[in-house]
């Protein structure tokens, strides 16, 4: 149990934060852990950090394999914050949360099985995700917004499209 | 009128506190169900487009990020505002740890006898001290511990948690530890000394805050004098008998309610100042007979 926690928790080192937070350095002393955001999701995709995660205790994070953000029109998260950690974003394209990485040892399409789940639903369609050759899709880097719905959709086991944050710390 | 609120104020106070934790249960009930209006915990909450922030952590915030967004500001105002006037009420009236703490001192008080008669008023400026040293602490250590240990914050998101996702995190360790220390060495050290939420609502104390106030000419009469019964009301030890009971007495009122069945020496002042002075003149005046 301890070592799944251990887990856990490098797992969520960097974790992918709700539309429009700032860099994660930052993020951690800006948030003041009131829990609007998590309380106005209408998908319910923001959780919040437990005491586990240390001084990240009480932060928004979004794991995108359970519930990943469906990037309303309004950012009602981003409106509702009261402390600026998570700013204004105007459209969609605006969100930078994170960067879809796709596992090819595992991505069904490089493995002679064709599938184009993540290519069809991405919501900056055509442009986030491109299909090389009609088969092998692709992240384009400036145009994911790292939403995760690619990596909520994947049909394999453990999911072959990982989103991680933009801004990571590293150690 | 006056007098049968201060003596029911016991009452109305309660009845404050539980629908306070009423309020933090159906914030994330009504939340779930879509009802945005009210939203939030104690750290911070809107009822519609009007927010109420921890002023502690909008000094936090200033000293970690230096800068601060204008409504996030105003926000942190409005309970300072009110704590200029009213002093600490959010502490006594509203605060569930501090319904837990009192509950838990009434317990402890029944287990082993705690004197009243060595009731104590703290250094004028020991609270100030104690904040302005955790300020610099964040500053130089960067760690956000004004937001990691509001227990008013932490047990509402529990509450919230509890609501939303059925878990409990390992925060509510923090809350039964304190407890524990409190009951078990260190008397209501949380709430008089060391909440940030409360040395933050302190700092605007000044002369015309609500504040309670011996008039000597009246005092000592009371019946049960030697019991003590203000002191032994009083569940932070202080002696409302004398000056300095500010800024650690969070006006629960208890200590008024209490003499007021007596003979009602200790009152309700806007002006402190004044009701000293005239204090003072009633001492000389004894003295001189």
């Amino acid at each position: 149990m301890l070592f799944e926690w251990i887990n856990r928790i490098s797992k969520l080192h960097n974790p992918l934060r709700p539309p429009g937070a700032v860099k994660e350095h930052e993020f951690v002393d800006t948030c003041i852990r009131c829990r609007k955001c998590e309380e106005v999701c209408p998908y319910q995709s923001i959780k919040m950090l437990n005491g586990v995660h240390g001084t990240k205790m009480g932060t928004p994070v979004i794991i995108s394999r359970e519930t990943p953000c469906y990037l309303c029109e309004d950012f009602p998260c981003v409106d509702v914050c009261p402390s600026d950690a998570l700013r204004q974003v105007k459209t969609n394209k605006d969100v930078k949360m994170g960067i879809a990485k796709i596992d090819k040892d595992t991505c069904f399409a490089f493995n002679g099985i064709l599938c184009r789940a993540c290519f069809e639903r991405c919501p900056i369609y055509r442009e986030g995700i491109v299909m090389e050759n009609q088969l092998y899709p692709k992240v384009q880097e400036e145009y994911c917004v790292g939403c995760g719905i690619c990596e909520n959709v994947c049909p394999t086991e453990n999911g072959s499209i990982f989103v991680e944050s933009r801004h990571p710390i590293v150690v | 009128m006056m007098n049968n609120f201060t003596s029911n104020i016991h009452y109305f106070r309660r009845i404050s506190q539980v629908l306070a934790i009423g309020l933090i249960i159906i914030i994330p009930f009504s939340n779930l169900l879509g009802i945005h209006w009210v939203s939030g915990t104690l750290y911070s909450m809107s009822f519609g487009s009007l927010d109420f922030s921890d002023p502690s952590l909008i000094l936090q915030t200033l000293v970690l990020v230096k800068k601060i967004s204008l409504p996030f500001f105003i926000s942190g105002i409005i309970p300072l505002l009110l704590a200029m006037f009213l002093g600490k009420v959010f502490c006594s009236w509203i605060c569930p740890f501090h319904l837990l703490s009192e509950w838990a001192y009434k317990l402890i008080k029944k287990i082993k006898k705690i004197s009243s008669t060595a009731n104590k008023n703290p250094k004028r400026n020991f609270n100030l001290v104690i904040f302005f040293g955790l300020l610099l602490f964040i500053f130089l250590s960067e760690v956000p511990i004004f937001s990691l240990v509001s227990l008013p914050g932490i047990i509402s998101s529990q509450v919230a948690d509890l609501v939303i996702i059925r878990t409990l995190g390992i925060e509510i360790f923090i809350i039964i530890l304190v407890l524990l220390l409190e009951m078990f060495s260190l008397s209501r050290f949380w709430c008089k000394y060391a909440c940030p939420v409360g040395l933050s609502l302190g700092l605007t104390k000044f002369k015309n805050s609500l504040s309670i106030v011996c008039d000597s000419s009246k005092c000592g009469k009371c019946p049960q004098r030697k019991q003590n019964p203000c002191k032994t009301a009083c569940s932070f030890n202080l002696n409302p008998k004398e000056l300095g009971i500010y800024p650690v007495c969070n006006n629960c009122i208890e200590c008024v309610s209490v003499c007021n069945e007596n003979n009602g020496a200790l009152q309700l002042t806007f002006n402190l100042v004044k009701k000293t002075n005239i204090r003072n003149k009633n001492n000389n005046h004894n003295k001189g007979e």
